[in-house]
């Protein structure tokens, strides 16, 4: 049946229904006012009803004068009314929390957005928690997400620019960017490569991240996922692009590079001395995990040469009982660390903790008594597991955690010289890698030591004046570094 | 083919980076040997062989600079076919692909060779070419930005096994050193020619001198470079010397990794084995590079894609190290390298320039 | 395509699969030990760690005979379930009698073998090694491999001994014109100790320095930091400088002065043309710690006096330990080394220089300075 305004209430009502697969949610209500027949449609819980009562149906019921699309919209002057004629437009509406009012005989049916959309409140970060600094994180709720953005970065330097993805459901996503810093090549290629998707539906951030991606079969990710307001708005000032998705809490920032991964937006409220040493410390944790377990297999499976004197004795008395070869051994500690971590993960936090110390301390004593690992094995493992959790983004953790298995493998087969090419391919790889076409291995590789000040490491603010150069922003510097020098203090003295 | 060869601004490399690219490309399987070759033909003056084939190494790279310069944009490849004709200028290119090919082929063997002596004498040769060449594939495949980031990065990686040095240093016995001048000056002319296969390596400019972004500033990072290579050369040299007595560094086939057989920490008591596998690092910048200036000839000369050639040079490697089994073999095709090297890089560019040198004039007096 | 090649991968990979030698199916050895049989044979002990499930005990002690250094250990693999090998050995320990005919077919092996550790000890015994190696350890060592090792390594670090390791043997049995040293150890009362120092011609043993005259040696060879020493002086050489009111109940006897954190500097000067005359420069800035009688030392001049004396007994220690080397016909300082490095023509040979030693003319002189004493004065 062709939907096609004016038509009679009757027809109009069982167009809406039938369009809606006659469900119970779509209420209607008919008006006789005057002789005139209004219809109104809504789904009840997707809209604030006392709203409705006030705004809407009040003034619809005691006007004397019978009504038009005009005065509709010039007597009930809502800001988000809006006239439609299309009834996929107006079914639209009314999923999304309108009411959509129509007058017999009119051409239009006037749509008025009453959403009430339940939703959580701000909370704490609860992923990337931070013990110093802002606490609250992003909600699912792309409208709150873009007013705290607005509230952080209130310039009107913001661009918001909105895209619909989803061929079945669509979404609304949001490339979010500072107008005079950010380099629009930047922004062309997300925007870009976010039209070109053809998807049924963006469940979260992370499955956008994972479609526009540079590179898709990597372990590593190209792009920050955050729950953070402070560390997207804190990215956004550095130049870089912003994605928002309804519905996700998570966010998305690029270009970025290996080392943003370890870079917390604490180490901006700690001291700058304070913060290099964090810095540094996740980056040597995350080289340390790598390397300390596939080290271990390979001395104790070829290189006896290369234990030190000093700890042969207590190595080879806690390998003696131990009836697996030390690939296997390393492996199966790995998996059981995952496996904690994992049930630990899907497990309630009170039970998880609890997982935690069952694993960790009864477990491993009892796998030491047994004979079934060595106790230096318990220790370098439990080393690399804690080394890994310390990088500030939960992806990047996972990233080296799973790296460990093929290295362990190759360094049980090889030894050092397996150890060597994984690390070699591992390198290669991370040149390879690009991040919205920007180098991935940034500011190291292109080298910039500007870059530096606000990356690997970071330097006292008032002595960082200029932006990292990786992303190409429009405008380098930050403020000017003569000026800044400058303190007027009143010199008691 | 064209004489001039003009890249893509976003291909195009940095000057700076020549410095790594010519570096990493000099030090490497040469390196490891390189005091007991010079030792044996100019004795503890092996010193003064170096500094003049260090002499004579800037001077060649400078003047492979001002061959280049002559035009707008283009590599050996192109000159060569500009100044004899190009079926002469593509016989040369052939013969430059093929010393390549037998550098990189020696590079390997060499390494995997140290492998089997100082690590694993149980791992197989097929696999340690497989492994070296997966990893020159898969770095090769990123084009020349990829190679050029490998150097650099594999450069920082890697330089600071010179500071473990430190502890046969401070065993060095410098009466070795004296009386100066024990060797004859031919022997020390001999020592000087020795030194050539160490090295090589430096004709990368010649090659890449079309992607550079800022041609002007060329000669600060190659000098620099070269510079670097002969320091760490004569570091390992004079070390070797002061801490080997002479007859022992005769026998030493590998005397800078002799050298690390005595370095040890709290952790590790042997740091020879992790030196020679992290001697992979040095090596692999070496085999990139070799193996983009042939895909890049190739490429130049008979246009065969890069993937394409790519896959048969690896794979022509992978058979003919196979082949060579015996440590003379290797020596052989070393020192063979090491004189079509001698020719090709030390002497040929040289004559270049007089030959453009001759048609300049030649050019001016037609004018006049 | 991309499935194929990595299903050719993985099966090459699987192909190139290398012999695991796990660390707990190893006999690792960590100190050996030659002694002598009849005939070309000889006695090897091995000291090693194996590691066993149902023990704690993990150092064991095996013997065997053999003809090479490597016959030894194949021998000895026949006698135990575990794997030899010879990456992790420290130590090596030769009787006397087998040292004194050359060490040096012993030493091929190390040199040769890329996995042999270059930082070994090496030393000579003279008790048989079998002896040696089974001795008691009261110490908390792993075994008595370890224990040897840290006592030589005490030595060495602590001044008291040259250093002793594989490659500075080699060094200096290769270097034309010195003679290599080695710690020579013994047995008393099951307790292994360092009686003396080997001393070697080329690399056969032929004879032993007493533990004092270590430090001379030592004074001669190299620059010393923190090296410290006992000197006995003649009872009447600083009697004019004794403390007045102790004057008169001093004991008999001779005068012991000890010093130490000798700071040294040598100087050995060789002659142009005239490889028998050598002029020795000792300089040595040091701290008196003893004197066994009460010496005015508030004074200048009776410092000045007490560095005069411990000069000339200096001088004259070392003199006699030059007249012992060249009475064995050894040349552990290196003056022969000194004196080809000023040489071009008519260089020193091994041989040569060996006929020289008995000709060698030295001339030493000392320079003492004391800088602190102590707490007291």
């Amino acid at each position: 049946m062709e939907f096609k305004l004016p038509m009679t209430t009757k027809v109009y009502i069982d167009a809406l229904n039938q369009k809606f697969n006659q469900s119970p949610d779509l209420i209607h209500k008919v008006f006789d006012i005057k002789g005139q027949s209004i219809v109104i449609h809504f789904i009840s819980y997707q809209i604030k009803k006392e709203r409705l009562d006030r705004e809407i149906l009040e003034p619809l019921t005691s006007s004397r004068k019978p009504w038009s699309v005009n005065d509709l919209q010039n007597r009930i002057p809502l800001a988000s009314s809006k006239a439609e004629t299309n009834l996929e437009e107006i079914a639209g509406q009314i999923i999304h929390g309108s009411v959509a009012v129509y007058i017999e005989g009119e051409k239009e049916v006037i749509t008025y957005l009453l959403a009430d959309q339940e939703q959580r409140s701000l909370e704490r970060a609860e992923t990337e928690s931070l013990v110093f600094g802002p606490q609250v994180s992003f909600t699912e709720s792309l409208i709150t997400n873009l007013n705290v953005v607005r509230w952080r970065l209130d310039t009107d330097d913001l661009v918001m620019k909105k895209l619909i993805v989803g061929e079945r459901i669509p979404t609304e996503v949001r490339i979010v960017y500072l107008k005079s810093l950010t380099n629009e090549e930047n922004v062309e290629t997300i925007t870009q490569r976010i039209e070109d998707l053809v998807v049924d539906e963006i469940e979260d951030t992370s499955v956008l991240s994972q479609l526009i991606e540079d590179s898709s079969s990597t372990v590593f990710p190209q792009l920050i996922a955050t729950e953070l307001p402070d560390r997207f708005c804190h990215s956004l000032m550095k130049g870089r692009v912003g994605v928002m998705v309804d519905k996700s809490p998570t966010v998305l920032i690029g270009p970025v590079s290996l080392f943003s991964f370890f870079e917390s937006t604490e180490d901006l409220y700690m001291r700058w001395n304070m913060g290099t040493f964090m810095r540094l410390l996740r980056i040597l944790a995350m080289m340390l995990s790598i390397i300390l377990t596939p080290m271990y297999v390979a001395a104790l499976t070829y290189h006896y040469e290369v234990i030190p004197g000093s700890l042969l004795v207590s190595l080879g008395q806690s390998r003696a009982t131990v009836p697996f070869p030390p690939v296997l051994e390393a492996l199966l500690l790995e998996t059981l660390i995952e496996l904690l971590r994992e049930a630990g993960a899907r497990l309630p936090t009170k039970v998880g903790q609890t997982m935690g110390i069952v694993g960790g301390i009864v477990l491993g004593q009892a796998a030491v008594k047994a004979g079934f690992t060595s106790n230096i094995l318990i220790i370098i493992i439990a080393l690399s597991a804690l080394a890994s959790f310390t990088a500030p983004s939960y992806l990047m953790g996972t990233a080296i955690r799973v790296i460990r298995f093929p290295m362990i493998i190759l360094a049980g087969a090889w030894g050092l010289i397996g150890i060597a090419f994984a690390l070699c391919f591992l390198v290669l790889h991370l040149l390879k890698l690009s991040s919205l076409g920007r180098p991935y291995l940034a500011p190291v590789y292109p080298l910039s030591i500007k870059d530096f000040s606000d990356s690997i490491i970071r330097l006292p603010f008032n002595k960082n004046p200029k932006r990292p150069t990786s992303t190409m922003p429009k405008d380098p510097d930050r403020f000017d570094e003569n000026k800044a020098k400058q303190k007027k203090d009143v010199n008691p003295s | 083919m064209k004489i001039n060869y003009y890249v893509k601004q976003d291909v195009a490399v940095h000057a700076f980076y020549l410095f790594f690219l010519v570096h990493t490309v000099q030090i490497g399987a040469g390196l490891m040997g390189v005091p007991r070759i010079i030792f044996s033909e100019s004795g503890t003056d092996a010193w003064m062989s170096l500094i003049l084939a260090g002499i004579y190494i800037h001077f060649t790279a400078w003047i492979m600079v001002l061959v280049l310069r002559e035009y707008e944009s283009a590599d050996v490849l192109g000159i060569q076919c500009d100044l004899f004709g190009m079926f002469i200028g593509k016989v040369i290119g052939c013969l430059y692909v093929v010393y390549l090919f037998f550098l990189l082929l020696s590079v390997i063997k060499n390494y995997v060779e140290v492998v089997q002596v100082f690590i694993f004498p149980e791992i197989p040769i097929w696999l340690m070419s497989f492994f070296l060449l997966f990893l020159m594939i898969y770095c090769l495949l990123g084009g020349i930005r990829t190679v050029v980031g490998a150097c650099f990065i594999f450069f920082l990686l890697t330089i600071w096994l010179v500071f473990t040095l430190y502890k046969p240093i401070s065993l060095m016995n410098w009466d070795h050193f004296l009386p100066i001048g024990q060797s004859t000056p031919f022997e020390v002319l001999k020592g000087a020619y020795k030194t050539t296969y160490s090295l090589l390596g430096f004709e990368v400019i010649l090659f890449v001198y079309p992607y550079i972004k800022n041609k002007k500033a060329v000669h600060l990072p190659i000098q620099s470079a070269i510079f670097l290579t002969i320091f760490l050369t004569m570091l390992v040299m004079v070390v070797s010397i002061g801490y080997f007595s002479p007859d022992q560094l005769k026998e030493t086939v590998w005397a800078t990794l002799a050298l690390f057989k005595i370095v040890s920490f709290s952790i590790i008591e042997r740091f020879d084995f992790i030196a020679v596998a992290l001697w992979m690092m040095v090596i692999i910048p070496n085999l990139v590079i070799i193996g983009w200036m042939i895909l890049h000839s190739l490429n130049r000369m008979f246009y065969v894609s890069k993937k394409k050639s790519l896959f048969m040079i690896s794979g022509l490697l992978f058979l003919a190290s196979l082949i060579i089994e015996y440590r003379s073999y290797i020596n052989l095709l070393t020192d063979w390298t090491a004189k079509i090297g001698f020719w090709l890089v030390f002497v040929y560019p040289l004559f270049i320039y007089f030959i453009l040198q001759i048609k300049k004039l030649w050019r001016k007096g037609k004018r006049a | 395509m991309k499935w194929i090649s990595m299903t050719i991968i993985l099966l090459l990979l699987c192909a190139g699969c290398i012999p695991k030698s796990p660390i707990e199916k190893l006999g690792i050895i960590t100190a050996m030990g030659f002694d002598e049989l009849e005939g070309d044979k000889m006695k090897g002990t091995l000291v090693m760690f194996q590691f066993d499930p149902t023990t704690s005990q993990t150092s064991q002690t095996v013997t065997s005979e053999a003809h090479t250094s490597k016959g030894i250990r194949n021998e000895a693999n026949q006698k135990t379930s575990h794997k030899l090998v010879s990456g992790q050995i420290r130590l090596k320990v030769y009787q006397d009698q087998l040292a004194s005919k050359g060490l040096l077919r012993y030493l091929d092996t190390v040199t040769r073998d890329a996995k042999m550790l270059p930082l070994a000890y090496l030393s000579v015994s003279d008790v048989p090694t079998s002896q040696l190696l089974r001795a008691e350890i009261s110490e908390d060592a792993p075994n008595i491999g370890k224990y040897i090792e840290r006592l030589i390594e005490k030595s060495i670090t602590n001044e008291m001994s040259p250093d002793a390791t594989v490659v500075t043997f080699l060094r200096d049995y290769h270097d034309i014109g010195v003679d290599p040293t080695l710690p020579l150890l013994s047995l008393e009362e099951q307790r292994v100790f360092i009686k003396g120092l080997g001393l070697f011609q080329d690399d056969r043993y032929v004879g032993t320095l007493t533990d004092e005259d270590i430090f001379y040696l030592l004074l001669l060879q190299k620059n010393l930091k923190i090296g410290q020493l006992q000197i006995e002086l003649p009872e009447s050489s600083m009697e004019k400088y004794y403390k007045k009111e102790a004057a008169d109940n001093e004991t008999e006897g001779s005068l012991h002065v000890s010093i130490h954190k000798v700071d040294s500097k040598v100087k050995i000067k060789p002659k142009k043309n005239d490889p028998s005359s050598f002029k020795v420069n000792l300089t040595m800035r040091t701290r008196l710690l003893e004197v066994s009688k009460s010496v005015d030392l508030s004074e200048k001049k009776t410092i000045d006096a007490l560095e005069k004396q411990i000069e000339k007994q200096i001088e004259k220690r070392v003199s006699a330990l030059i007249q012992e080397f060249k009475e064995k016909q050894v040349d552990p300082v290196g003056f022969g080394l000194k004196y080809n490095t000023i040489t071009r023509k008519d260089r020193l040979t091994n041989e040569s220089w060996r006929d020289q030693i008995p000709n060698m003319k030295v001339d030493i002189n000392v320079d003492v300075k004391l800088l602190r004493h102590g707490i007291t004065e």
